[in-house]
């Protein structure tokens, strides 16, 4: 069995051949690494960051709850509590709260709350960062034209605050359109796409982590596949683990029938739960439009948080939890992620 | 010539004589230059070519040291020194003039060449014969061509063909592309049918037609407005229709999705489209037949075709035999193609075609004689075996192609392409060309090697490749004939031939050995002796002691089972017997260790702490006094089978022999390891060693691997506490803060995932293991009996292999390490034991990929591979930067390994030089040699001995149509390397009048330090790793010919007979002159990139490689310029 050169179906060698979601944001802060000396006791090197949350509420029956205030948000890390530092809805610039108080870890607090609202912070603030990851491996072909159609009425809709990036995959990635604010590109590199074989999903996912993790500001993937992999050497949890670490929320808009395909529908629904994002089973092309309609809603209804964690002597996993503080507010749903892990 | 030359070397040394050396001197740049700072060298005479008062010897050095480190702005420097010199000196202007051309033509900047032989030829000047090729390229004779409907980058990404293509290579590769993929046998029936790929091709094709028409003559798409009866038009073509009204609020959405599946994949610019209708613009997109050549004519091919079809593409694809023959002829060297294409009918040849494209890149009909192996010596024994006459040299390709279904075929191309002296001598002596044909030919020929996909003559090219001689002609045989021929008559579990059985016994001479693996060369199974031969004899090879018969018996018999690690042998090539029979003793023993989790704790174990011994004796590390002692320390591991308390205390003795025998600090045995493993730098290398070793740490740290010394103080801690010291609570918590937070995947899974799941048992208890170890409780339940004390550190033997596998990891990981990086079990998820227990001295190997519920993808079996493995698992974390390639599986994990490998601690820049000072020479005088036909003469057979016939032709070809650079740009670094050491070896006098400057710079070289300058030294800084060609992981250039893509090992060998990369590499980084130690970091970013730029067609397809290296070495200078050329030598480009 023989590898191919080209996207392309070849018989031979190998054929031939929302609430939304917490980001723990990669703004470079004042954060100094703990260093621990030496050999015996110096096993890791921990950064502290800027935390970026997106948060969205939803009533009962799925609506989104909008006009909320910074004071109705009570966030707690491994329950510790934190002080707020930034507070935006939707795409809007997120707005300083004056009184933050800052004792997070390797953070001068007569720095920080400076750094953190920086004109350039503030600008990465505004809108997001949607990265488009296209599946055109060949389980995708029949699907392939309509799929491409609502992903360009899904870029056409977005904000124009929002930027955009449009990766496709089979067996390798295919960066077509760079992320900008420029949604004309990104649609001229979706309809460059060239239908491919094998499908590396969750491998194709890491690197458009490993690319998203690179820009500040607020992000989310939207992956649109049928699945299955088969391919990839890394496994969902993993990357999902990436993910959470990386404060990136994924949705994935499956075309393939829920039950179709169990493991690869648990393994989306996973990874997308504790990231934050939301997995859709859309079979056909007018539910796949109505998953992207929901999750442009979603993007433009949540709320986007910051904060420095408070000191916080866990190197490990740390919980986050967002609740809801009015009495009214209880009946509310908070989606949001889980927690992070400080970076290594 | 040689007079001119002379007489600037006189002006040179005159300059310098009479010049006081003041600062900014031509002196201080040779000084500066000899004291490895080219660069400063570079700045000095930049300056001094600035100044005013700038003369005719500083612009002369100036321009003779771009020269010679491969500068283009030489040529206009050349050119500033001509003007100075003027009229005054005839003879130094006539020398300048010629270097001028030869830089020009080196370069690609032939108006500048073309000029100034214009003045040559203006002026009278004589030589050159071979100028007016440059000067008036004669005309292209009158191809007959083919049209292609649509454009070419359409029907490219439809027929999947590389963007690199040159016109006249799309026919051939679509051709390939055909054959290979674009059929497949029916179900039932086994008819040819065409496959999904060949099938869009044609819809694609009709398509295509169609838009022409839309198009009209104009060759153009043209939609005025969006409410038009062309925009009906052409949407119902393409598959689309508009929602909503024209203007801002137009879409297209697909209404017809094959039509549109086609536009999209096809490029159709389906998004300007859209933009035109919104913005209310017309819309204009060129859309018009591609032309392109065909080789021979029309009428030709048509006699062949199974079907005459009036388009002469429809035809082409609907014939793979067609495609296949038109793709063998295309690569011949052309004057045997038209010698074949006279002797025999198209039909007939069709026949033949998978022969000849398999076979026949070392056919070579000159003057209508054939040019066979062997020369005039082995004529008449060719002739016999083909029944036809070499002198007539069409008929007698015909015959070889037709005899025993390609097995000669196979055997002449084995043959034609022996470059070694002694091995030439040998194999071509006629009667062993008969006689081992015989062998390889059997009595049933059926099925040739052309008749699978892949050439199914691998084991026949390495046999004729690999074998090793005596300075006397004679093929060594390890070990003598005896071990041999007891494996053939005694062997344990039957028979491998039995008619070789049966003449075993009476073998005499080394022959009937060579004879017997000729016999088992063309077998696909059950050839285990010959490789048995091929891995000994590369054991044996550079050993000053030859292994002995006892050692080879030995060694053959445990070939099935350990015959992977005797690579480790191949590192410290003298190591003693003993020695080697210890380790085949170790390994058996481990192998019989009952307990399983013991047993792959104990082969873990011992597998990293061998690897790790491995580059320590490779980079030195390891004394060659310390090989033996040190190996045998480790080897001790095996006789722990009883105990895991042993395997523990073992296991860090172990590591203890490695840090003793390598003199570093046992103090701090992690760092001090991780320090000799990355290597020794010198002054000035200091901070990109930190940065490698600060990689390497940070891998390790993700993987939540346990350091060495947190291990030995435990331990150490436990055996006080047996004799009665208090527990220390805050060590242990140490050790579990890296353990606690490792989770095993299942934890995560779903009851339906977990069901599904294959992570071995054994791994996964392995890792559990650990998660469940507290020591605190273990002290506690031991109650103070000391010897329950002391066997708590057993617990640790699985944190120590992990932590000792983690390092091997670690400094194997190719750039990226995206797979160390995302899954924190990646090194603890190895499995030393494998399915059935059967892999723990295997290769490594991949194992659980592309199935979601596996954990991830893990590697079984030992660690003797693993660099090579975990380059090819990194690979598919690379990201093409050519839309539609992909990652060239096979052929990209060696580069990397090659790239990863090499360390460049201690490289000078004058050894860059000596490399960049070869490959330039050989260009000049290839250059030269497209001017100067007698030139031509003498360099060509050199060049022969390398590259096959129909490449050599190619290059004269280019040369003769005024294409120099073109010409060039067909031979690989490799062998312009290679071919300008066959110049100093055969035409060393001559190479004063037609290789300077380069010859001197050499010659400069070479007189300070001979020994640097060797063949092996070079290898070792240059060279690639040859995992499958030589078992070795060492540094070497084999100067073996391109190897094609192979049965069996698919583009592996191709990969390692690609040794051009640090050579290029070295050579760029001379010029752009960059600190060696710099390219630690630069050369495997550098080879990332290239692997990630390369679009090739197809497995053959080593010029898309080539290719690729070019266009990064081109991105690489432009980011040098952009930096400044000081920060460039400071940091390096690239980063």
């Amino acid at each position: 069995m023989e590898p191919r050169l080209a996207r392309r179906v070849l018989p031979s060698p190998r054929l031939v051949t929302a609430a939304l979601a917490l980001s723990f944001a990669a703004i470079p802060s004042a954060g100094q690494p703990q260093t621990i000396p030496d050999e015996p006791a110096a096993l890791f090197e921990v950064e502290v960051d800027l935390v970026m949350l997106n948060i969205a509420v939803t009533d009962q029956r799925g609506r989104y709850i909008r006009g909320l205030r910074p004071e109705d948000f009570r966030i707690t890390e491994d329950g510790i509590q934190q002080s707020i530092a930034s507070f935006g809805e939707g795409s809007e610039a997120p707005r300083r709260l004056a009184q933050t108080e800052v004792r997070a870890v390797g953070v001068k607090p007569d720095e920080a709350p400076e750094l953190a609202l920086s004109a350039d912070i503030r600008d990465q603030l505004v809108g997001t960062n949607v990265f488009v990851l296209f599946d055109t491996s060949n389980f995708m072909y029949r699907s392939l034209v309509y799929a491409e159609d609502a992903i360009a009425d899904f870029i056409r809709g977005l904000d124009q605050a929002d930027s955009v990036a449009v990766y496709s995959f089979s067996r390798n990635l295919t960066r077509q359109a760079s992320l900008s604010g420029e949604h004309d590109g990104a649609l001229r590199g979706l309809r460059r796409s060239v239908a491919g074989d094998e499908t590396a999903l969750y491998n194709c996912l890491l690197l458009t982590l490993r690319d998203a993790a690179k820009v500040s500001g607020r992000k989310v993937i939207i992956v649109f596949s049928n699945g299955p992999d088969n391919a990839s050497a890394v496994s969902p949890d993993d990357v999902g683990a990436i993910a959470e670490d990386e404060g990136v929320p994924i949705y994935v808009i499956s075309t393939r029938e829920l039950n179709r395909d169990r493991i690869s529908s648990n393994a989306f629904r996973r990874i997308t739960a504790r990231t934050g994002g939301k997995a859709y089973f859309a079979k056909t092309w007018q539910r796949q439009s109505e998953a992207f309609v929901e999750i442009r809603e979603e993007l433009a209804s949540s709320y986007t948080v910051t904060y420095y964690p408070q000191v916080n002597p866990n190197r490990g996993w740390r919980n986050i939890q967002v609740e809801l503080t009015g009495a009214d507010q209880q009946r509310y749903r908070v989606r949001t992620r889980a927690g992070y892990r400080p970076k290594l | 010539m040689h007079e001119r030359t002379a007489h600037l070397a006189f002006l040179m040394a005159l300059a310098v004589l009479v010049a006081p050396p003041a600062p900014g001197s031509v002196k201080e740049a040779e000084d500066l230059e000899r004291e490895g700072d080219p660069f400063g060298a570079r700045q000095v005479l930049d300056r001094l070519a600035e100044s005013a008062s700038a003369d005719r010897e500083a612009l002369l050095a100036r321009a003779e040291f771009l020269d010679r480190y491969g500068d283009s702005r030489a040529v206009p420097a050349y050119v500033a020194a001509l003007d100075a010199v003027g009229d005054d000196d005839q003879i130094a202007a006539a020398e300048l003039r010629r270097h001028i051309v030869l830089a020009a033509l080196v370069h690609g900047d032939d108006d500048t060449a073309r000029s100034v032989l214009e003045s040559i030829r203006a002026a009278g000047g004589s030589g050159w014969a071979g100028g007016a090729s440059i000067l008036d390229p004669p005309a292209s004779a009158a191809a007959e061509s083919i049209a292609v409907p649509g454009t070419l980058t359409s029907f490219r990404r439809m027929a999947a063909l590389s963007t690199g293509l040159a016109l006249e290579e799309i026919l051939p590769s679509l051709g390939r592309t055909i054959f290979t993929g674009g059929y497949h046998a029916a179900r039932g029936s086994g008819t040819l049918e065409p496959t999904e790929y060949l099938k869009l091709l044609m819809q694609y094709l009709t398509q295509a037609r169609e838009l022409e028409v839309f198009a009209g003559s104009d060759n153009a798409i043209d939609v005025p407005e969006c409410e038009s009866a062309e925009t009906a038009e052409l949407l119902r073509i393409i598959g689309y229709r508009l929602r909503g009204e024209c203007g801002p609020a137009a879409v297209l959405e697909t209404v017809n999705p094959s039509r549109a599946f086609l536009a999209i994949d096809s490029a159709f610019p389906l998004a300007e489209l859209e933009l035109a209708y919104r913005r209310g613009e017309s819309f204009q997109a060129p859309f018009g037949p591609t032309t392109l050549p065909v080789l021979f004519d029309r009428a030709y091919w048509r006699g062949a075709a199974r079907r005459d079809r009036e388009d002469f593409l429809d035809m082409f694809i609907e014939d793979p035999g067609l495609a296949r023959l038109y793709v063998a002829m295309y690569n011949l060297h052309q004057p045997t193609a038209q010698a074949l294409r006279a002797a025999v009918p198209v039909q007939r040849l069709k026949d033949y075609a998978p022969v000849i494209d398999f076979f026949g890149a070392m056919f070579e009909v000159r003057d209508g004689v054939a040019i066979v192996p062997g020369g005039d010596r082995s004529r008449s024994v060719w002739e016999k075996l083909t029944g036809a006459r070499v002198a007539r040299g069409g008929e007698f390709f015909q015959a070889l192609v037709e005899a025993d279904d390609g097995w000669m075929a196979a055997y002449y191309d084995a043959l034609a392409r022996i470059q070694d002296d002694l091995a030439r001598a040998y194999f071509l002596n006629p009667a062993r060309i008969e006689r081992f044909y015989r062998a390889v030919r059997g009595r049933v020929t059926s099925p040739g090697p052309a008749r699978p996909i892949f050439r199914a003559s691998a084991d026949l090219l390495l046999l004729s490749t690999r074998v090793d001689f005596s300075p006397d002609g004679q093929p060594k045989i390890p070990g003598g004939i005896e071990p041999w021929r007891e494996l053939f008559v005694k062997h344990p579990h039957g028979k491998y031939d039995g008619k070789l059985t049966a003449s075993a016994a009476g073998w005499r001479d080394p022959d009937d050995v060579i004879e017997a693996m000729f016999a088992l060369s063309r077998k696909a199974i059950e050839n285990e002796p010959l490789r048995m031969f091929l891995t000994i004899s590369d054991l044996d090879r550079n050993r000053t002691r030859p292994l002995s018969a006892a050692t080879v018996g030995r060694l053959i018999r445990s070939f099935p089972k350990h015959g992977e690690q005797f690579t480790l042998y191949n590192d410290s090539p003298d190591l003693n017997e003993d020695t080697i029979a210890a380790h085949l003793d170790a390994m058996a023993d481990l192998d019989k260790i009952g307990n399983l989790q013991r047993r792959a704790d104990s082969i873990g174990m011992l597998q990293a702490q061998l690897s790790i011994w491995q580059v320590l004796r490779r980079n030195g590390s390891i004394p060659d006094s310390k090989a033996d002692s040190s190996m045998r320390a480790l080897l001790a591991l095996s006789q722990a089978t009883n105990d895991r308390q042993d395997v523990f205390e073992l296991g860090r003795d172990g590591v203890l022999a490695l840090l003793e025998a390598s003199g570093a600090d046992p103090e701090t045995p992690q760092q001090a390891l991780l320090g000799l493993l990355v290597g020794e730098a010198g002054p000035g290398e200091e901070e990109t060693r930190e940065g490698i070793l600060g990689g390497i740490n940070q891998l390790l740290a993700l993987q939540r691997l346990v350091p060495l010394k947190t291990l030995f103080d435990l331990a150490d801690h436990l055996e006080r506490v047996s004799r009665g010291e208090a527990f220390n609570v805050a060590m242990a918590n140490r050790l579990s803060a890296n353990i606690s937070d490792i989770r095993l995947p299942r934890s995560l899974l779903s009851v339906e995932e977990s069901n599904a799941m294959a992570q071995g048992r054994i791994v996964e208890r392995h890792i559990q293991r650990q998660r469940s170890l507290n020591l605190r409780r273990a002290v506690d339940r031991a109650q103070g009996n000391p010897g329950r004390l002391l066997a708590i550190r057993g617990e640790l033997a699985p944190i120590l292999r992990d932590s000792l596998v983690g390092i091997v990891y670690a400094i194997h990981a190719p750039p990226g390490a995206e797979l160390i990086r995302a899954n924190p079990l990646f090194v603890r998820s190895h499995d030393f034991l494998g399915p059935e227990n059967r892999f723990s001295w295997a290769r490594t190997r991949m194992q659980s990929t592309g199935w979601p519920s596996s954990g991830g993808g893990r590697l079984i079996g030992s660690l003797m591979s693993l660099p090579y493995e975990l380059a090819s698992a990194e690979q598919n974390f690379m990201i093409p930067s050519e839309r539609q390639a992909l990652i060239w599986q096979d052929l990209a994990p060696q580069m990397l390994l090659g790239a990863t490998l090499p360390r460049w601690w201690g490289v000078q820049p004058s050894d860059l030089h000596y490399v960049g000072l070869h490959v330039r020479m050989a260009r000049s005088v290839l250059a030269e040699s497209a001017l100067d036909p007698g030139l031509a003469v003498a360099v060509q057979p050199l060049l022969r001995r390398r590259v096959e016939p129909s490449r050599v032709w190619k290059i004269t070809d280019a040369f003769r149509r005024g294409m120099v650079r073109q010409g060039l740009s067909i031979l690989t670094p490799a062998e312009l390397f290679d071919l300008a050491h066959r110049l100093r070896e055969h035409h060393g006098s001559r190479l004063a009048e037609i290789a300077e400057p380069y010859i001197s710079g050499i010659s400069d070289l070479v007189a300070r330090d001979a020994d640097r300058f060797s063949e092996a030294h070079i290898g070792r800084r240059f060279g690639m790793p040859h995992p499958r060609l030589a078992h070795s992981y060492k540094l070497e250039i084999l100067n073996l010919p391109l190897f094609p893509t192979l049965m069996g090992y698919s583009s592996r060998i191709l990969a390692e007979s690609w040794e051009s990369n640090n050579l290029f590499w070295a050579e760029l980084s001379d010029e752009l002159h960059i600190q060696p130690a710099r390219l630690n970091a630069l050369v495997p970013q550098w080879t990332q990139r290239t692997l990630e730029r390369i679009f090739a067609t197809h497995l053959d397809d080593w010029p898309a490689l080539w290719r690729s290296l070019r266009v990064i070495a081109d991105q690489v200078r432009e980011e040098a310029d952009l930096r400044g050329g000081s920060e460039v030598a400071q940091s390096g480009a690239g980063n």
